[in-house]
Formats: C-alpha cells, structure tokens, sequence
C-alpha cells in the first residue's frame, strides 16, 4: 500500500511542476497549448543531457531550458505579434514532438548513468512539493508580483493604463512557466520512469492544463489534483501486474477518461463560480489608438 | 440651484505648474487640437470647458501620456518634457481621474492602487500601504474598506480610489475628467469640498466639464476650447455666464436644439407589463416595470449606466427572455413569435456598436446580419448575393453612409458610419419598433445630429422609437416623451415639453 | 536615453503578401529545419532529396488523402472558431467501424460498391458521433474543446490498440499483431502499384467543392463565419449557437472519420497499430488547414504539399535512420513561420530613441 503512495507521489510530481508552470502563464492571460510540447521536449532534452553529462540536476535544467526555448517563441508570436494563440501553441507543440524526436533518436536503448533516487526521499519530495505551492499562492495573491500579474491577466487594458507592461509580464510569465513545465517532463524520466523513447510524455502535458482549470488557478489546489492523478498511474501500473491482469490498454485510458470526467464535472457544477479563470485568458492584446 | 458658498481663492500666485505650447493632435478624419496653449498654475483649480468633443479630453489625455501629440511641447516646471505614457507622467506628479475609472474589477482597492506605485518593489507585501492609504482616507474623509474588490464599489466610491492613488503619489497635478455626471448632489460637494482643500495644499487641479454652472462655481480659472482651438482664458469670478456661453458656442444662441416635439397618437404599439429580467449574473436588472410606447413617438428614458439598461434593451429585442411579465407588440406576444418575426418586427442598435457588426466583413454581409433567412436574400438556403449587394449600395446612398461601395469592410469605417450602418440596417427592415441605446456615444457633434435626424425621419413616418440614453441632453434633444431608469425601475415622467430637468436629474441619480 | 518599441500597423499590407507569406514561411521552415539536422549529425541535403524525390512521384499523393479530407472537416470547425482538435481519434474512429463492419458483419461476397458505400457511411457517422461528444460538453456545459477533443483522441487510441492486441489480433508479423486482412470486396481500389486509392480521393475532392459552396454560398455558411468573427454578432442575430457548433463539429468529425475509412480499407486492407493508422494525419490536417488560410479549394493544394512532405519524412527514415515524427519539426515551424511572416505583413515594428 505504501509502495502505491509512494509511486503516487513520485508520478505526480512531474504534473504538479508542469501545471504551477501553466497556472503562472495562464494568470497573466496567456494561454500556451505549447506546454504539450514543452513537456515531450523536456524530457528528452533531460535524458540526453544526463545521458552526456552524467549528473542528473544537469538534466532537470537542460529540461527546463529547453521548455522555456518553446515558451520564449510563444511568447514572441502570441503576445509580441499578436498571433493566434491557439495555433502558435499547437505550432510548438508539434514542434516540440519533432525536435524531441530527432534529439533523443540516438539515445534510445541507452541507459541513465544516473537518476534522481526520488523513491528513497519521497516524503521530502512531497513537503517540497506543497510548500512550493504554498509559497507560489503567497506571491500570487499577496505579493505586488502577483497583483502586476493577475492585473495582466483579468485586463491588460485597464493594467496599461495603470503603468503595466504588459507585453513584458506576459512574455515572462510564458517563458518562466514553460521552463517549469520542462523540468516537469526532465522529471518524468528521471526521476519516474528512468527510460526514454519516442513520444514518451505526450499526453502530459494536456492533463497539465486540465490540471490548472481543475484547480481553478489556485496553486493551492494544484497539488491535490496533481497527486490525484498520481493515484491513478499508480493505480494503472498495479493493475496491470498479477493478480489483476487488466489490459493495458484499457488501463492506459483512464488517465484521459479521467481528465474528461473531472473537467466536466468542474463545468457542471457550481464550482467554477467560485473558480474562475482569468477574465482575459487566451484573448490578444492589441495597445493601438481606436477612437470608437 | 443652491449656491455654494466656497471661498474661491483670488488669484495671486504666478507660479506656472504646467505650460502646454501649439499642441495639435488629428485622428483619422478629424483634427481634434489646433494649436491649444495651456497654462496652469500653481495651487488654482483651472476649468476646461467645452461641449462634447470640443477636444477637451483629448488635450488632457497627451498631458497624461496617453496621446502622443503630432506637434507641440509641453513644459511642467518650466522644464520641457516628453510625456510618452502614463507612467511617465506620474513621475511628474500629473495623474488623471478618469471619467469611468480605469480600475480592475477582480481586484481589490489596495491591490488597484499598488499597481501604480513604484515605490512598492514587486517582492513585497502589498499590505505595506495599508496605513498610509487608512490614514490618507481618514484626512480627507473617506469611508472605504481597503480589501473590498473593485467591483462591488459604488461608482463615486471607485472614484474615490482614483482619487487616493493620485494622493498617495502625492500629486502636483490632479486632472478631473467630467467627474460630477454620475454623482448625487452630496457626493458632488464631497468632491468640491476636496478639490478646494487639495488647491489649497498647493497642488493643481485641471476640471474638465461641459457643464457651465459646474465650472463657474467651483473654478479659479476657466479655459474655453471650442472646435479643437482655445477660444480664451478667463478668471472665473471676471466672467458672466452669457459671454462663457457665446464663447462655447459662437455666435449661436443656446445649442439645444430642442425642437418642439410631436403630438402623440393614441394607439398603443408596445404594451411592456410586469416585465421582470435577470441580468448575466441572475440577478433582477429590470424590476417589474410597465409602460407602453404609442406609434409614432420617441420615448426617450434617462439614466445612469447599470441600471439595467442594456437588459431592458435586450428584452424588448428579444434577445433576453424575460423571467416574468409580458411584452405585447400590437398585442403579439413577442417571445411567442418565432425568432425570424421577433427580428421583423424590433430593430436594436446596442451601446457597444461591435455587438452588431462583424469588422472583419464587407458592408453588404453586414446588411444581412438578421436578414440572411428572408426571401429574396435567400432561397433553400442558399443566399444570392447580388441582390443583396444591389440592396446594400441603395442602402449607402440613402443613409448618406461614408464608403465607396458595399464591399468596403466594416471595419475600416469610422466610428460615425459604423453607428450609421447599423441604424441603416435595423430601419431598412421597415420594424415596427427601433431601440437604439446611447447612439452617439464617442460621436462628434455633427454626425451625432445627422443620427438625430434619421430618428426623426423614422418616427415621421410613423415608427417608434425607444431611445435609452445616458446623455440627459440627448434625451432633450430627441424625445417627444421622457422617462427615468434607475435601478431597475422605470418611471414615465410625460410630455417633453412639461419637463423638469431637475427632477429627471434628481431621479437619475438618486431615484424616484 | 531609452528606447521604445512599438508596433504600428502599416496602412496597406506589404504588396503581393498573399504569395510571399506562404512562400516565404517555406523557406525559412526549410532553413532552419536544415540548420537542426546539422546539429544532429545529419546532412541537410538528405533532406531536401527526399522532398525532390517525394515531389517527383505521384504515389505521395497516398499521403495527401487523408490530409485533405480531415483538412477541410477542420476548415469548417476553425471558420466557426470552434477548435477540434480531435481528427486524430476520429480517423481511429473511422478506421475502427470499418474494420468490424468488414470482418465481422458484413457477409463477404457482398458487392463490392455496396459494400464501400456502407463503410464510407459508417465512417462518417462514426467520426461524426465521437465529435457529438466534445460537441455536447462544449454546449451544455461549456468544457472547452481543445482539451475534450484531445482526450478523446488518446482514449481512442487506446481502445483501438487494445482491438488489435486483443480481440481483432490476426495474423502476427515482425512483431507487430495486426488483424485479419480484409475480404477482397472490401479493398478500396488503388492505382496500380501505389497506394493511391483513388475513390477516397475523388470524395475528398469533391467534399473540398462542396464545402466550398456550403461556407461561401449557404445560409449555414454564413452562421459558421458569423460566429466565427464575432460571437456576439451571432447571438444578437438571434442564431442558434448551439446548433452551429453541434453542426461543424459533426461535419469535421465525418470527414475525419471517412479519412479513416480510407487509411484501413485503401491502404492497409487491415487494421493495423493505431500509431500508423492515423499516423499524426489528424495534427498535421490543422496546418493543411490553416496554411490554406481556411479555404476548401486551396486545401486540396496545401493538401498535397504537405503530402510530399510527410512522404520525404518516411524516405529520410530509411536514409538516415531519423524518424518519422521529426517531420514535425518542418511543419512546426512551418506554422510559426506562417503566422509570424503574416503578421509583419501587416505591421510594422518601430523602435524609437528618446533622449
């Protein structure tokens, strides 16, 4: 039963990292369907770099750096030129997909010299994880940072007018919350599932932004849907062995299933009154002298 | 009018805060400044008066750093500076006090007003301002609980939080864009009162008005801006309310051009009864209200805005189902009509004209926008589309409509045209009641009356209109009868010509 | 000094930008894709080699079906601003309907006409019904689309696999189960040594007209671009919202199911490995689509350039040993390019210097 908790926790670990990302990016208005790509990027760049370095926390940063690559040109093309942000974010996520690809081709089969022991300290990785929350709703409700920022994203235009910049906060948050969301995916590997092959990750990042709309922008609520779905790839990955037998593939929906049931379930009820996403969430921000 | 009695201070200080020199600035199509001066002193509350769109706000808002100007300097202190955004401009102490405040509803007052300071550094605890705001609003009278969110304030109470932030940076400079509109008589001498005692700390206070009485009373100095150009500058207690007059207008007499307004017919169109509607939040906007329109007639109905206008308006267009009470068009009940009959027989051009038109279109998809489903425009399902380009280039003849042809899109019309267009459009259909909500908003004076006149001409010929208004003046202007909105509720106050312009302002504003 | 930059609309876009966007947003996709495969130890040019030759034969156009078909289904749902991103696991579902209706209900000597008009039928229906779901959350309760259709498409891939692994596994080759072949009369014909089935081509053509007429020339084209440009517009039309976005998604669910259609019963002639049956046509379709700027007829034409493209990717994979899905970086990029290059048509930055 605990080796279940403790898978549990080091599953969702990953998600949490990934879904704080897109909470900050998202706060400021913007949304990244980048983060998909981000995620399979990161946790080939993470394998890579450790598998040439030989230190796991090289890994973790090569991962986020390269996340923030993706966030950096969404931000440039969605915010900067005003692009289409679902397109831009659906450009980058195939991108994404592809330069994983074509990085990581030689590296499958060979193994991690070294990963993050994560199952010996998992309860510290757990303190962390929610004292990061806790530390990450502290500066997002009660810090300027975090007033400059929801200012951004309820209405950039008003925040403007305020002394905002807008361009700038929205462009930062895009980079910073991607590169959370490609140590997310370096984590993936080597802190979960210690292996690399093609398209390993896809699928992360969308539970990621269900994640964030599950949880109503909080952080706080973050890490229990995030180890919430923990549970349930732990649940998947006993299920699978003896004496259960369950096909694997059948198993492999309920993550998806899952994600659906709960975003339904969020829409339906009264409780995304309460939760509310940022009012300019995913629109343009275009600063041009109009008249009418 | 009660008089009341402020000192206004006699003018002796010379000390010049703000010198504006030859600023001229156009838009598209207008030329909204030509070459203004502009000089405010030290510790005086200087007037900008003017009617609406004399470019009194476009003035103030380069000297914010909102416009750029297209020529001219600006000089605070004696020191030429360049003033390219609003954060330069607080760091010479200049901020506005917005008409609509520009403040972010999910927020809450503190957290508004920190965005604005500088001083407080992003990594830090925004409640460090707490006492310092407490204590700013307990020297000038303020009752505002810090941690409210900006949207449940009151408009006189949102504000007063444009006002704090303006005294926490400590302002040289206040500028004060048409702030009496929406207030209570009270609420006006509250912000008199503090206007005199912020002159008096030394700082500088820019009020800009239309309204004459307002700037005779409580000014030093007043600035006349006629038509983009400085007509003169005047100290206030030198000048007559008949030369501020003939300096607004010209040689005119009295601009409203109230016209006597028509008799009534008796036949009711519009039987509105017991109407009750619920706004996007499920609350009552619209509280069981009933009053009828006749043929032939505009019915204007004053009010400040959020007062469940926009709802009204969206029911009786039948675009808002009304949760109980009935409306009766020529006693059809209109919800029970089908949708393609709700749109033949009420005409709406909303506030906010982009709710009505697709920029992103040419004009002659416009025209169709509640059309598309009648024959001849379109036949088992397919639309012909010639005969609606041939309809729609009549359309821009007769409607005097700015554009080359019908394929111009709508978006790069300009403001008055737009509004043109989407009157055009609603009348072509020939419906038996036209609802127009605010229609000159944003308008200058000229095509605000060639908007005027296509009502009127409506109306001659024998359809009603329901105009919804902010602009008391408007209301003057247009109606044959008035009435008030005011939280909900409606009240017919009668015949134009009978009417008491203090009592449609007292109800406005405070209720019947 | 500071510096201050600014954007500022041009008053009239950049001349002949309608073709210098696109091919511009070409080239710098081929640009920087070569500069990456450097990075990886792989010579460019094997690149454009496999594009040459991809752009020579017309068997790539096997590849463009597929991308056509889901393109234009896309096409409608976009103008409607309602994004599916679901023909992914509507080609599965295609694919998967058609798989038991030939193996398993179907009697196997029916005529073969017959036989393709059932599948291409249930095809239709199938991606049609996997859409209604996203479709119906999206009306009645306002889930956002992106992220149920996205769902869907891993939860179809799954049961599909777990169709081929389990229940419909047949004949077992390299490794990889597979199910049983088709009976004869439920092969689409191809042309002779291509995989070009040729009537599922025909129908994508004349789908791309048909779609056509419906957004330009329909009463129901007209709602879609309505709503599409400007939500409010729509409802204080009084147009039925809920309607439209049912319709659209229920069009572009169809066209991506037929395309399944096609891939089992034209290519394969079995169902094989839900990775390779839909084979990231389902993503790809939404550049086809957005690259011929939403318009049916040009589909068909970016349609079969991005065909030749994901031919030369699998010709690179037998030189270089890179794979497939790399191919996606081109595209990506391509994307990026496109919107960027289409924005600085219509703007221009402007720095200024104040002292």
């Amino acid at each position: 039963m605990i080796e279940l908790l403790i898978r549990a926790i080091i599953a969702g670990t990953p998600l949490l990292l990934a879904s704080l990302g897109e909470l900050i990016t998202e706060r400021s208005g913007v949304l990244n369907l980048g983060v998909e790509g981000a995620f399979v990027l990161g946790v080939a760049a993470g394998y890579v770099s450790t598998v040439i370095t030989g230190n796991a926390y090289i890994g973790l940063l090569v991962g986020g750096i390269a996340g923030a690559l993706i966030g950096l040109i969404h931000g440039l093309v969605s915010v900067c030129f005003r692009a289409h942000q679902v397109i831009s974010g659906l450009a980058l996520t195939m991108f994404g997909y592809g330069l994983a690809s074509l990085f990581g081709r030689v590296y499958v089969g060979i193994p991690l010299p070294t990963y993050l022991l994560t199952d010996r300290i998992w309860y510290i990785i757990l303190v962390l994880s929610v004292i990061f929350s806790l530390v990450l709703w502290y500066m997002i409700f009660k810090l300027k940072l975090g007033v400059i920022i929801r200012s951004v994203g309820e209405n950039p235009y008003s925040a403007s007018v305020l002394g905002v910049d807008v361009v700038k906060v929205r462009v930062l948050c895009t980079v910073i919350g991607s590169f959370m969301v490609g140590v997310g995916g370096a984590w993936f590997t080597l802190g979960y599932l210690h292996i690399w092959t093609e398209g390993l990750g896809m699928g992360r990042g969308w539970i990621s932004l269900a994640i964030v709309i599950v949880a109503g922008w909080n952080p706080i609520l973050a890490p229990v849907f995030s180890y919430l779905f923990g549970c349930v790839e732990a649940a998947i990955w006993t299920l699978q062995l003896p004496p259960y037998n369950i096909d694997p593939f059948i198993l492999g929906m309920l993550p998806y299933i899952v994600t659906l049931v709960a975003l339904t379930i969020f829409m339906a009820t009264p409780l995304k009154k309460f939760l509310k996403p940022p009012a300019a969430l995913g629109y343009v921000y275009f600063r041009e002298e109009r008249t009418v | 009018m009660a008089v009341i009695s402020i000192t206004q201070k006699n003018f002796l200080s010379k000390n010049v805060v703000v010198y504006m020199h030859n600023i001229s600035k156009s838009f598209p199509g207008v030329k909204a400044l030509d070459n203004v001066n502009f000089e405010l002193r030290v510790g005086e509350i200087h007037g900008l008066l003017g009617e609406n769109g004399a470019g009194k706000t476009t003035l103030m808002k380069i000297l914010c750093g909102i416009y750029i100007p297209d020529s001219g300097e600006v000089y605070v202190d004696n020191v030429k500076r360049v003033i390219n955004s609003p954060k330069d401009a607080y760091n010479l102490g200049i901020i506005m006090v917005n008409q609509y405040p520009q403040l972010i509803d999910k927020l809450t007052i503190i957290e508004n007003i920190s965005l604005s300071l500088d001083f407080i550094k992003p990594y830090s605890n925004i409640s460090k301002i707490t006492n310092r705001l407490n204590e700013l609003c307990r020297k000038y009278g303020f009752t505002l609980d810090l941690n409210t969110e900006v949207s449940r304030l009151s408009f006189s109470e949102r504000q007063r939080v444009e006002i704090l932030k303006a005294l926490i940076l400590n302002a040289k400079v206040i500028i004060f864009d048409e702030p009496t509109t929406l207030l209570t008589e009270s609420e006006k001498k509250s912000l008199y009162q503090f206007m005199r005692k912020a002159a008096n700390e030394g700082r500088s206070i820019i009020l800009i008005t239309h309204k004459l009485h307002e700037a005779l009373e409580v000014t030093d100095r007043i600035t006349i801006l006629r038509n983009g150009r400085k007509v003169a500058t005047v100290v206030t207690n030198q000048i007559s309310h008949d030369e501020l007059v003939r300096m607004m207008f010209g040689t005119q007499a009295i601009p409203e051009e109230r016209y006597a307004g028509n008799h009534i017919s008796d036949k009711v169109l519009v039987n509105v009864r017991n109407l009750v509607v619920l706004n996007d939040l499920g609350e009552k906007a619209v509280n069981d209200v009933s009053f009828k329109i006749y043929r032939g007639e505009i019915l204007g109905i004053a009010g400040v805005a959020g007062n469940g206008q926009v709802e009204l308006a969206e029911a009786l267009a039948g675009l808002r189902k009304p949760v109980k009470g009935k409306i009766l068009i020529e006693n059809h009940d209109l919800y029970k009509l089908s949708t393609i009959l709700r749109r033949r027989f009420v005409g709406y051009v909303p506030d906010r004209v982009t709710q009505a038109v697709i920029l992103d279109m040419p004009i002659y998809e416009n025209f169709i926008l509640k059309l598309y489903d009648h024959e001849p425009f379109s036949k088992h399902g397919f639309i012909n589309y010639k005969h609606i380009y041939d309809e729609a280039t009549k359309l821009i003849k007769k409607f005097n409509i700015f554009a080359s042809d019908p394929s111009v899109l709508a978006g790069h019309l300009s403001g008055g045209n737009l509004q043109k267009l989407v009157l055009a459009r609603e009348i072509s259909q020939k419906p038996k009641l036209l609802i127009v909500v605010n229609p000159t908003r944003a308008l200058d004076h000229i095509s605000a009356n060639r908007i005027y006149r296509i009502l009127r001409k409506f109306r001659d010929e024998g359809g009603s209109v329901l105009l919804i208004s902010e602009d008391l003046e408007e209301i003057l202007t247009v109606s044959d009868r008035i009435g008030v909105i005011y939280n909900g509720n409606i009240k017919v106050l009668g015949l134009k010509t009978e009417a008491d312009i203090d009592l449609i302002n007292r109800c406005m504003v405070g209720g019947f | 000094m500071r510096v201050s930059f600014y954007i500022k609309r041009r008053v009239k876009p950049i001349k002949y930008s309608g073709i210098i966007v696109p091919i511009g947003s070409i080239i710098l996709a081929l640009i920087i894709s070569s500069i990456l495969l450097l990075l990886s130890n792989i010579n460019p040019l094997y690149l454009y080699q496999a594009i040459a030759s991809s752009a020579a034969e017309y068997s790539t156009l096997r590849y463009s079906i597929p991308l056509i078909l889901a393109g234009v289904g896309l096409a409608i749902a976009y103008r409607a601003n309602v994004w599916n991103i679901g023909s992914e696991g509507q080609i599965l579902a295609g694919a998967v309907i058609t798989t038991w209706l030939a193996l398993y209900i179907l009697p196997h000597e029916m005529p073969s006409s017959l036989a393709l008009a059932i599948l291409y039928i249930s095809g239709f229906i199938a991606g049609a019904f996997l859409a209604l779901i996203p479709a119906i959350l999206k009306v009645k309760f306002g889930v956002n689309e992106v992220l149920s259709t996205l769902m869907l498409n891993y939860i179809m891939l799954q049961l599909t696999n777990y169709l081929v692994y389990g229940p419909w596994r047949g004949l077992k080759e390299y490794g990889y189960p597979r199910s049983d072949i088709f009976p004869k009369s439920m092969w689409i014909p191809q042309i002779p040594r291509t995989s070009i089935h040729y009537p599922t081509l025909i129908i994508a053509v004349i789908l791309s007209i048909l779609t056509f007429i419906l957004i330009y020339k329909t009463k129901t084209g007209y709602e879609i671009r309505v709503l599409g440009s400007n939500p409010d517009a729509a409802k204080y039309s009084g147009m039925n919202i809920a309607k439209i976005i049912t319709i659209v998604m229920l069009l572009s669910g169809g066209f991506a199911g037929i395309a399944g259609v096609g891939e089992v019963a034209g290519v394969h002639r079995q169902l094989i490995r839900a990775e390779m049956v839909s084979a990231g046509f389902g993503y790809t379709a939404i550049i086809v689509a957005w690259l011929a700027k939403l318009n049916p007829l040009v589909i068909i034409l970016t349609g079969y350039f991005i065909g030749i493209l994901v031919s030369a990717s699998y010709t690179l994979q037998i030189f270089t040993g890179v794979s497939y899905g790399s191919v996606n970086v081109i595209t990506g990029i391509l994307l990026i390019s496109l919107i960027s290059l289409e924005f600085l048509s219509r703007y221009k930055p402007v720095v200024k210097i104040i002292r």
